[in-house]
């Protein structure tokens, strides 16, 4: 019981709950600014959390992380754009109902299933941890390096375009990450005889330049500029919280899918936000009002971004496996501190599982109240225009760089990883699984050398031990799948014909 | 008509993938450059840089043989995982839920949009190093202003004060990071003693 609690009282510290305050705000701020999301929020303040606690450091990073997705409902109600791209869906319904006079009603339900959904993403990680726990007990050293290797695996298949893509850059990730002393042989690697190199290439600069600093430059070049006019707040927030009562099958069956969603590798919020709402159309009553500024299409939507959190945070919390990009952030932001994403968490400090839990909703509760109490602020913040985002963004990533080791050379490689982060992006690599690569070469490398120690050099202890085996046929599912369910197809075509 | 948007259209096709060469071709060198590499290390060390220095060589070796050769289907890599067959769940939902709702205008980006945000992405790393990050931030700010013609001295003067704010109190006071005037301005700072 003390371990539950314990973790609340942290929450509740001064110093914690400011830190949480000021994650909330930036949450709230990037989520309405578009262009810029929570992943390069997380990334941005990565380098800030160098020298806190790891407890501090994770009430800032979920802080950000929970609350973004508020602040882009609100201008795609408001404005008819969405601040982050999940966003997209509260729009489909969101505006039109503003511009029916109903705005109001639209950010009360909204908020209303912010709240709910960030405590069923809690509830949900509080549930299924005691079961992961006792799964994760059988795990020994050849399960960690496959958990690794499937978390390397499992973010390649975010490459939307083509998996071999996610894997070559995941594959370049991990090379990258063996460059300098291996801790165990003690032998440098691939430093060119110079210092900078031996001590390894640092995570936190190729994060910085190739998710913040490579969308800030595509975000300048695109120079996509913001809003046209908005729509007056009218209407009874007290509504949309009584609409929300009122389709609590409709709430619960979004909170399943996102769940569902979330802990699917790669799919993050802004599939569950689609699926949840093309259900919602399927099984509601009068489908014909979706679309048309129907509070029941902001409910699913919404739902379902905030509760897929709970099943985004579950793998990567229990496995080391990021169900989204911004996880994969997260999973850096362990690695910082000193402690390895997966089964030791579980094992070692359930404690910080259970502050992601209380953090996770308390910041939802206060994004919301933030959110409205300064609409008007949240406004001004959509007529920002992005040629002046992107200049801020690059300097603090910079000086992140720059402030964690004191090495002018950080600073070299997070422009070198920005722009080859962009021209990643440009040519449908996603550098999220080469950020990964890098997070979580180490760890495989180290499970793999124990396990081979362990099993007297001998390979097969992978496909022995029945958990290794499981997680190996679940990587090859992942990589074959999509070639396995091509071949499906066509003989089922052809048998059709 | 049609015959020549085909050809417009695959001739786009062929440039896209051409220039794919600016990702693969570094790939293809830096992983292979690994993989012989790695022959030189000590059994436990060179396992992984060994392994997937050898896969993603090949990767890199099939696209770049269909760069070369971009009729032959080896090295097509078209297939999503299964993130890209959620994702074309989503684009399909999406298409369909979002019709009218939102325009979005994106701007073609020219290789001189691009070389313009590289200097100066680059231009920002060499401010950086002369000046350090302290005064470093508050010069770019000012650059920027300047670059875009901004003349309004009032949000020109805010922004300054809440940079300075932002990276000298928060930053170097409050958080201790560390002193830093960069490789041009600490020596002529020392010479002064100013600092």
């Amino acid at each position: 019981m003390e371990q539950i609690l314990a973790p609340l009282a942290y929450v509740f510290q001064w110093q914690n709950f400011l830190l949480m305050l000021l994650g909330t705000f930036i949450g709230v701020v990037v989520g309405v600014l578009p262009g810029i999301g929570s992943t390069q929020a997380m990334a941005l303040m990565i380098p800030l959390t160098w020298k806190m606690d790891v407890i501090p450091a994770l009430t800032l990073l979920i802080s950000i992380y929970a609350t973004s997705k508020f602040g882009g409902s609100l201008t795609a109600i408001l404005f008819n754009i969405p601040g982050d791209n999940p966003n997209a869906v509260t729009l489909i319904d969101g505006f039109p109902m503003a511009k029916k006079g109903e705005a109001k009603t639209a950010i009360g339900a909204s908020a209303t299933v912010s709240i709910l959904g960030g405590l069923f993403s809690s509830l949900s990680l509080i549930i299924f941890l005691p079961v992961m726990y006792q799964i994760i007990l059988l795990f020994g050293p050849a399960e960690f390096f496959m958990l690794a290797l499937f978390g390397l695996t499992a973010i390649a298949a975010v490459s939307a375009e083509s998996i071999l893509k996610g894997l070559m850059a995941g594959g370049i990730g991990i090379l990258l990450a063996t460059i300098g002393y291996h801790p165990l042989v003690g032998q440098a690697r691939f430093s060119f005889g110079t210092l900078y190199l031996q001590d390894g290439i640092h995570m936190v600069p190729v994060i910085l330049g190739c998710l913040a600093v490579s969308e800030a430059l595509m975000l300048w070049m695109e120079g996509s500029s913001i809003v046209g006019e908005g729509v007056p707040l009218r209407g009874r927030y007290f509504e949309g919280v009584r609409a929300v009562f009122q389709n609590i099958p409709l709430f619960i069956r979004s909170c399943l899918i996102a769940w569902v969603v979330g802990v699917a590798p790669g799919a993050g919020s802004s599939v569950a936000g689609f699926v949840s709402y093309a259900s919602a159309t399927k099984t509601c009553k009068d489908p014909e009002n979706f679309g048309k500024g129907d509070v029941r299409g902001v409910i699913a939507g919404d739902t379902a971004l905030h509760a897929c959190a709970g099943g985004d945070l579950l793998p990567t919390i229990t496995m080391g496996i990021p169900g989204s990009n911004a996880m994969a952030i997260l999973l850096g932001a362990f690695v910082l501190h000193g402690i390895t994403p997966g089964p030791q968490i579980v094992k070692l400090r359930p404690d910080l599982i259970y502050l992601i839990v209380y953090v996770l909703f308390i910041a939802h509760v206060i994004s919301v109240l933030m959110a409205t109490t300064f609409s008007n602020l949240m406004e001004k913040l959509t007529r920002t225009r992005a040629e002046l985002i992107s200049p801020i963004i690059i300097v603090f990533c910079l000086i992140g760089s720059y402030i964690m080791r004191e090495y002018w050379q950080d600073m070299l490689v997070t422009t070198l990883f920005g722009i080859i982060g962009y021209y990643m992006r440009r040519h449908g690599f996603h550098p999220i699984p080469l950020v990964l690569g890098i997070i979580l070469g180490p760890i495989a490398e180290f499970g793999l050398f124990e396990a081979l120690s362990i099993s007297d050099n001998g390979p097969l202890i992978f496909i022995t031990r029945i958990p290794s085996l499981i997680i190996l046929l679940c990587i090859l599912t992942v990589i074959f799948w999509p070639y396995v369910a091509k071949i499906f197809v066509r003989t089922k075509t052809k048998l059709m014909r | 008509m049609a015959e020549n948007e085909k050809r417009r259209k695959s001739e786009k096709e062929l440039r896209k993938l051409r220039e794919e060469l600016w990702v693969i071709l570094p790939f293809f060198i830096m992983s292979f450059y690994f993989f012989l590499g790695s022959f030189q290390y000590k059994r436990g060390a060179s396992y992984v840089p060994m392994i997937i220095g050898a896969a993603t060589a090949l990767l890199a070796g099939l696209r770049l043989y269909h760069i070369i050769f971009p009729h032959s289907r080896i090295g097509d890599f078209r297939e999503a995982g299964l993130a890209g067959q959620f994702d074309q769940l989503k684009e399909e939902i999406e298409e369909e839920a979002l019709k009218g709702h939102i325009e979005e205008v994106k701007k073609e980006i020219t290789f001189a949009d691009e070389r313009k945000a590289f200097f100066a992405l680059i231009g920002c790393f060499f401010i950086f190093l002369f000046f350090g990050y302290i005064v470093g931030s508050l010069l770019l700010v000012l650059l920027t202003c300047l670059y875009y013609g901004y003349r309004e001295k009032l949000p020109i003067a805010i922004t300054l004060i809440l940079i300075f704010i932002i990276v000298y109190v928060v930053l170097y006071k409050i958080l201790e990071a560390p002193a830093d005037f960069g490789l041009l301005l600490e020596p002529l700072l020392n010479y002064f003693h100013l600092i």
